[in-house]
């Protein structure tokens, strides 16, 4: 088992889009570890924060023109071994905060109450990885929980390129702020090599994520890849120390809870040998439906099945 | 100060079956800060064989004498409250939630519940209630924990209402079906009538977030409830307030429409309590405003925001 680094530059990004087709950053083998270094930015921040932006990311504002959507996402990485039909198991290992800054901006026509916040705003946000805190001077101080929000393995060909901006079957924009550290992310793979690209570091966000942003940031990932050859998806499924999560996206949150409810309930059938009456049952009692996020386009619903009652 | 403490039980005389209604009279009047012990019978409209082996003589007494109109649950009261005024708003502090009975079930039936489509049949359980062990089961080998709480509970709803069914929550609160409502928490409802006429029951053992099937641990329930009423402020939907979280509400049809509106709520709360500037308000809803599903079985659906009360410790 190898250990790899991926410290996003000009050379190993892909600025708002997927696509089957973009060359390998790096090719690894199965059960291998990669440490992404991500950056998260926007062109218009980079006067207010001067020095705290790294080279590397003004490299890629000069260098890259961002295509869909606003997620700078490092890859792919190619895994050997991985073909169209496996599962791409992504068990997260750590995440670190990667700088002392983030921020949180929303403006016209999207975000949760696009009529009531008819213009656009931007916050810088001070990161005290030490206390574990962010700070914009509104007198409420968060709590940092870091995770990605946007990573998965490239669409079908057929597709083309595609935006980074809702979440689908290849994963993309799901800003699940489950997907924490201990966290294992299972995507179905379209693709020979999976083709595997992280972006969108959060600092924190909400179930929900209000006003379309999260504490948007550079982040580190350690992440461990297995191909399962074992498994069969359609969505990306979830398990973390405590749940097992499943999740629907659909433009309309209604549909989407169907689709996570149906997730589950095919789970415990299928892994758990409950007849679907009783696992019905059970979802109405023990499972719990969660709204991701209302900000993507595509929204999401994710079901919260807890491990302890097994 | 001394508060009395009244018990009310369920029976066909103490109970309003499956509405609010703004013109009901009081079975009896309490003051801010007295307590009423209610024991609360599940909702069913038969009685049929096989529950009649286990409910008690108060279900079948309310099943057969009972008058249920529109809904289905089976709520105690009202209860007045003493110089409760339209525009007040009054404070349910839930003491303590306690099963009443060793048995619940759970049903779901065609044309409703979360996937009708895939259940177009109609399938009802029973479900044992090991209060000791603080599970139910009903012989799948998965044992749930209880998490008692009551999904319905309200004040009168406004006069130009009328009576309205049970099944559905709105402003005067009725079928929230909110999990968070446990022992500990105060849920706030905006006052419509002069005294408030508050009832409850739908007795939940547990539930998840969403009540995915239409029903949950349905079942009797014992709550000690306190009542305090508050003059200098306002609400227009129930809020409430857990130990750890406050909690926002919104209900609609269509859970898109649901979550703006708590997301609204949260942002006017934050601005009034905490002199937060509205846009800071909205990013902070971004950042730790977590939402979620209450119900989809409902009708009018819900969502809920929990906001952590740990945020604020440096301003209160």
């Amino acid at each position: 088992m190898s250990n790899y680094e991926l410290i996003a530059d000009k050379s190993n990004i892909h600025w708002g889009f997927y696509d089957a087709s973009l060359r390998p950053a790096l090719t690894i083998n199965d059960g291998d570890t990669v440490v992404f270094y991500t950056e998260s930015g926007r062109k218009d921040l980079v006067g207010t924060l001067g020095d705290r932006v790294s080279s590397q990311l003004i490299d890629i504002f000069s260098h890259h023109e961002q295509a869909f959507g606003a997620h700078i996402m490092t890859g792919p990485v190619f895994i050997n071994g991985a073909k169209e039909g496996d599962v791409l198991e992504v068990n997260i290992k750590d995440i670190q905060t990667r700088y002392d800054w983030g921020y949180n901006g929303f403006r016209p026509l999207v975000g949760g109450l696009p009529d009531d916040f008819p213009y656009s705003r931007v916050v810088i946000i001070d990161i005290d990885k030490e206390k574990g805190i962010a700070d914009w001077g509104a007198g409420v101080k968060v709590p940092i929980k870091p995770f990605f929000g946007n990573f998965g393995v490239a669409p079908p060909k057929s597709y083309g390129k595609v935006p980074s901006t809702p979440p689908a079957a290849w994963g993309g924009n799901t800003d699940n702020k489950e997907f924490i550290t201990g966290t294992k992310i299972f995507f179905p793979i379209f693709n020979d090599g999976a083709l595997f690209s992280v972006g969108d570091g959060h600092g924190c966000q909400g179930d929900g994520e209000a006003n379309i942003n999260g504490i948007e940031m550079g982040l580190i990932g350690t992440f461990e890849f297995k191909v399962r050859k074992d498994l069969s998806i359609n969505l990306p499924v979830a398990e973390s120390e405590t749940h097992h999560i499943f999740m629907g996206f659909d433009p309309v949150l209604d549909n989407a809870a169907k689709i996570a409810l149906r997730e589950t309930i095919h789970f415990l059938k299928n892994s758990k040998g409950l007849h679907p009456d009783d696992a019905y049952t059970l979802c109405s009692l023990a499972v719990d439906l969660r709204v991701t996020q209302i900000v993507n386009g595509y929204k999401g619903v994710h079901a919260m099945l807890p491990k302890s009652i097994f | 100060m001394e508060f009395s403490i009244n018990k009310l039980i369920a029976n066909s005389s103490t109970v309003q079956w499956g509405f609010y209604d703004p013109e009901a009279k009081p079975l009896f009047n309490v003051s801010s800060g007295d307590i009423v012990e209610v024991h609360t019978e599940p909702g069913m409209r038969e009685v049929d064989s096989e529950m009649r082996e286990i409910v008690s003589p108060e279900l079948i007494d309310i099943v057969e004498n009972g008058e249920r109109k529109l809904g289905g649950h089976i709520l105690n009261g009202p209860i007045g409250i003493r110089e409760a005024l339209a525009g007040d708003v009054l404070e349910v502090k839930m003491l303590e939630i306690l099963p009443r009975y060793n048995w619940g079930f759970n049903r779901f039936r065609p044309l409703s519940g979360g996937l009708p489509e895939d259940f177009p049949y109609e399938r009802r359980i029973i479900i044992e209630i090991d209060k000791e062990k603080n599970v139910c089961d009903w012989e799948t080998g998965v044992p749930i924990p209880l998490s008692p709480f009551f999904g319905n509970m309200g004040v009168a709803p406004p006069l130009n209402l009328g009576k309205v069914t049970s099944g559905v929550p709105g402003p005067w609160g009725g079928n929230m079906d909110n999990k968070e409502f446990t022992e500990g928490t105060s849920v706030f409802f905006p006052v419509f009538v002069d005294g408030a006429q508050f009832s409850i029951g739908d007795g939940h053992g547990c539930q998840g977030d969403g009540e995915s099937c239409l029903s949950a641990l349905e079942c009797g329930l014992i709550g000690k409830i306190q009542f305090f009423l508050h003059r200098n402020t306002a609400l227009d939907v129930p809020m409430a307030e857990s130990s750890s979280d406050y909690i926002f509400m919104g209900f609609d049809p269509i859970l898109d429409n649901a979550i703006k509106s708590v997301i609204r709520e949260a942002i006017k709360f934050l601005v009034e309590r905490f002199e937060m500037k509205k846009d800071d308000a909205y990013t902070l809803c971004s950042l730790s405003l977590d939402l979620r599903v209450t119900q989809i079985v409902n009708g009018t659906k819900g969502v809920h925001g929990l906001l952590s009360k740990s945020l604020f410790e440096d301003m209160n």
